[in-house]
């Protein structure tokens, strides 16, 4: 392994530059002279990892072998021909799929949350994780707009359970335009032996096919406990498609994209978890300010590789917490490719040197692998230190800790021959109403208070809302970090925002994107577009730190017609 | 005699923590692997400590082990945050009625031990109208301090650290029987946090 990154440094100073604006000179034509970056980066002796110790636990967690397991990636979550009992429409603010209209009927899914046996490395026992389906990452999610789905959560939880999180759970469809019932809303509790039908309209917001989403993820939302219940498996990936980012590379229609697709589209959720001295998941609930892990998990595993055809690849990037900010680059230096912020496709490609994440903000990228020969491995690293759960130190480590390894291992070849392409333009954004923004401001402010979390002074209260909002009305809303040291990822559901400025800065060309998530570093301040259409009810804005999210920083709002 | 009890006890309890620090953040050793211990021992030092009652205790074993509980941390001088959190607590307790002391447990701990004996504490807990079944707690600096950041209670800057004002708004609550913690804000609704209790009992499938 060693010998093979050696000869991957040399390969990459000697041949690195050329063989680069070849393999990725189709994407950004513009760029290609930056695209070529190869700094001399100093080789990690392997299995080293600089990441501290996870705050809290006695000693590091066991050793574990890196690239000792291959990437797991998550089956799709297939159709079921029935639910009983019958789905109520009654239940549902939306007509779409019941028959009231000459569209498709839902597709129905039904998901059991439920203990399973999972491995997160072959050097740690097998243990009981809890998971949709019972596995972790849950089933992956595919959406078709035009295509409404109900998917019936039932509770299968045991109510004795001993360990930390609870089997109560209220499951999120993150950034999914839907109704109030349907979004997890963290107080909408689904007990043990309950269940609750979700209805998934999957109809772009206003109608607009430019308010397109593409990546989101769902996972449990249950008030106080999300960062338990996410981090001992809760979580799953979430794609949806329509005729422009169509999920075919050979797409005869012209207006689709192509991008790389099918088996060349993967998820990575990547999540950070400790483990105790018995190889145990370990997590301390007494920790408010956020908790580390010191193993990086990628779709479940840790550590794991990922074998790629000498060809194009679209990678979608969760930080799935519970509190980590990420610095991910590639090990060779070089520029990747990104496509769509928080799912929603940007309006051109971005080449990037390194992609920063927040908890919840999704990242797809491009990978093109075409140019490197058979055998080299590059491997993703996470740049950033961080020490506490709070934010990260600000320095940068070169080389970073190693989190996923990609070993090219065959050409492209039959099946696997790249049909796909990364077009100049993605799609278009939609326009903003600033005019009629500019009159409905609020300003929320996101501090630490008492040794909890508050926005404007106020705790979270599920019984009453802390503003209502019009429906339709475009507002601009600024988010103030009101303390010194500590990020907050602001989420807020329903509908996703634009953001105008950056400490009164405009945003950089990757902030330009739709977001549901955004950062907010120390001291920060963000001005954002944002307007709710299509649905009335409750609705919550939340730091997604899950500890300070737990720890009352979120706030209740309600649509209202 | 009961100061002097005390004053023993702190002794021990000074030794106790001398051993568990050079432990490091480790769970007491003894107790995680006592067969007399619960699922969440490791959580949660033995620590020595007195009650308002003058009663010596030992903070997991006596306290918390196999209970559910609510524990927070106060000073009986604070005049700034203390007693709106205190008064609210206090409203949480009438909620519980007479479950509190038979099924659900509170405590707060003193963050200023060395002033918060036994008898300023049961003066402090009478001037509140607190009923049985709600415990304050006193010890030596040493082991209030351990348990305090074992429990969550703790910043990286020492001066933020050291000040106490800085620790007391969060509630612990949860269920040793099942390993199951959780926090809130201290100035939650009281009818709330009688409802966040119910969450960590788990004695319902569905709620009634």
């Amino acid at each position: 392994m060693r010998s093979s990154r050696r000869e991957f440094m040399k390969w990459s100073l000697v041949t690195g530059g050329a063989a680069l604006v070849g393999g990725l000179g189709n994407l950004q034509p513009a760029s290609a002279q930056s695209l070529p970056v190869c700094p001399l980066l100093p080789t990690v002796p392997p299995g080293l990892d600089p990441m501290p110790l996870a705050e809290g636990l006695p000693a590091h967690s066991p050793a574990t072998t890196p690239w000792a397991v291959p990437l797991a990636i998550p089956p799709v979550l297939q159709q079921v021909s029935a639910l009983n009992p019958l789905v109520n429409p009654d239940e549902h603010q939306m007509n779409k799929g019941f028959g009231y209209d000459p569209g498709p009927a839902n597709e129905l899914y039904q998901i059991d949350i439920k203990p399973g046996m999972h491995s997160f490395h072959p050097d740690l026992p097998t243990q009981d994780v809890w998971g949709y389906n019972g596995i972790v990452p849950g089933p992956t999610m595919v959406s078709r707009y035009g295509h409404p789905k109900i998917v019936r959560f039932q509770n299968q939880l045991p109510i004795d359970y001993v360990g930390f999180g609870v089997p109560e759970t209220s499951t999120h469809n993150h950034n999914g335009h839907q109704e109030s019932y349907s979004d997890g809303h963290p107080t909408e509790i689904v007990y043990s032996g309950q269940y609750r039908d979700h209805h998934y309209p999957i109809v772009y917001a206003g109608n607009d096919q430019r308010e397109a989403l593409g990546s989101l993820w769902y996972h449990d939302h249950r008030f106080d406990f999300t960062s338990q219940n996410v981090y001992r498996g809760l979580a799953g990936f979430h794609m949806m498609f329509d005729d422009i980012d169509s999920g075919n590379e050979q797409d005869p229609n012209p207006q689709a994209l192509r991008l790389p697709s099918g088996a060349f589209d993967i998820p990575l959720i990547f999540s950070d978890k400790a483990f105790d001295s018995n190889g145990k998941l370990w997590f301390d609930p007494f920790n408010f300010d956020g908790f580390l892990g010191d193993k990086w998990c990628v779709n479940g595993k840790i550590q794991p590789y990922l074998k790629v055809a000498r060809r194009k690849y679209r990678f979608r990037l969760l930080d799935a917490g519970p509190s980590r900010v990420y610095d991910f680059a590639l090990s060779n230096g070089v520029m990747m490719t990104l496509i769509a912020t928080d799912g929603n496709l940007l309006p051109a490609p971005v080449p990037v040197q390194a992609i920063t994440m927040g908890v919840a903000q999704r990242r797809d990228i491009i990978i093109d692998f075409s140019a490197y020969p058979i055998g080299t491995e590059i491997i993703l690293e996470n740049r950033a230190e961080q020490k506490n759960g709070r934010m990260q130190t600000g320095k940068l480590l070169l080389p970073g800790s190693p989190v996923l390894k990609f070993i090219v291992d065959r050409d492209a070849v039959g099946a696997e021959q790249d049909f796909s392409q990364v077009p100049a333009s993605l799609r278009a954004m939609p326009p903003m109403e600033l005019a009629a923004a500019q009159t409905h401001q609020r300003t929320f402010s996101f501090e630490r208070k008492s040794g909890a979390w508050a926005i404007n002074g106020a705790f979270y209260d599920s019984t009453n809302p802390g503003f209502t909002v019009k429906q339709g009305q475009p507002e601009i809303w600024t988010l103030k970090n009101g303390g010194g040291g500590w990020v907050h990822p602001i989420h807020i559901h329903l509908e996703e925002f634009r953001i105008l400025t950056r400490n009164g800065q405009l945003p950089a060309p990757e902030d330009q994107g739709r977001h549901d998530v955004v950062l907010l570093a120390p001291g920060e301040e963000v001005k954002i577009y944002i307007r709710f259409r299509d649905f009335t009810g409750k609705y919550v804005m939340h730091c997604h730190n899950t500890l300070h999210e737990d720890h009352a920083m979120m706030v209740r709002f309600d649509v209202v017609s | 005699m009961k100061r002097r009890a005390f004053l023993t006890s702190m002794g021990i309890s000074l030794v106790q923590t001398v051993l568990a620090t050079r432990a490091g953040l480790a769970g007491e050793p003894v107790a995680a692997s006592s067969p007399a211990s619960g699922p969440s021992a490791g959580r949660f030092p033995n620590v020595t400590l007195m009650t308002h009652d003058g009663a010596q205790v030992n903070f997991y074993q006596d306290l918390v082990k196999g209970k559910v509980v609510l524990i927070n941390f106060m000073y009986a001088t604070c005049t700034n945050s203390c007693p709106t959190f205190t008064a609210n607590l206090a409203r949480v307790q009438r909620l519980f009625g007479d479950r509190i002391g038979r099924d659900v447990f509170m405590y707060s701990i003193s963050l200023d031990p060395e002033h918060d004996t036994p008898q300023v504490l049961q003066q402090y807990a009478k001037n509140y109208g607190i009923q049985p079944g709600w415990t304050f707690l006193t010890g030596s600096l040493a082991d209030i301090t351990t348990l305090r950041r074992r429990m969550g209670l703790r910043d990286p800057d020492p001066a933020i650290d050291n000040d106490k004002a800085q620790h007391i708004g969060v509630v612990l609550y949860g269920n040793e029987r099942f390993d199951r913690w959780a926090a809130c804000p201290a100035l939650s609704e009281p009818s709330e946090i009688v409802k966040y209790v119910g969450w960590v009992e788990g004695t319902r499938q569905v709620p009634a």
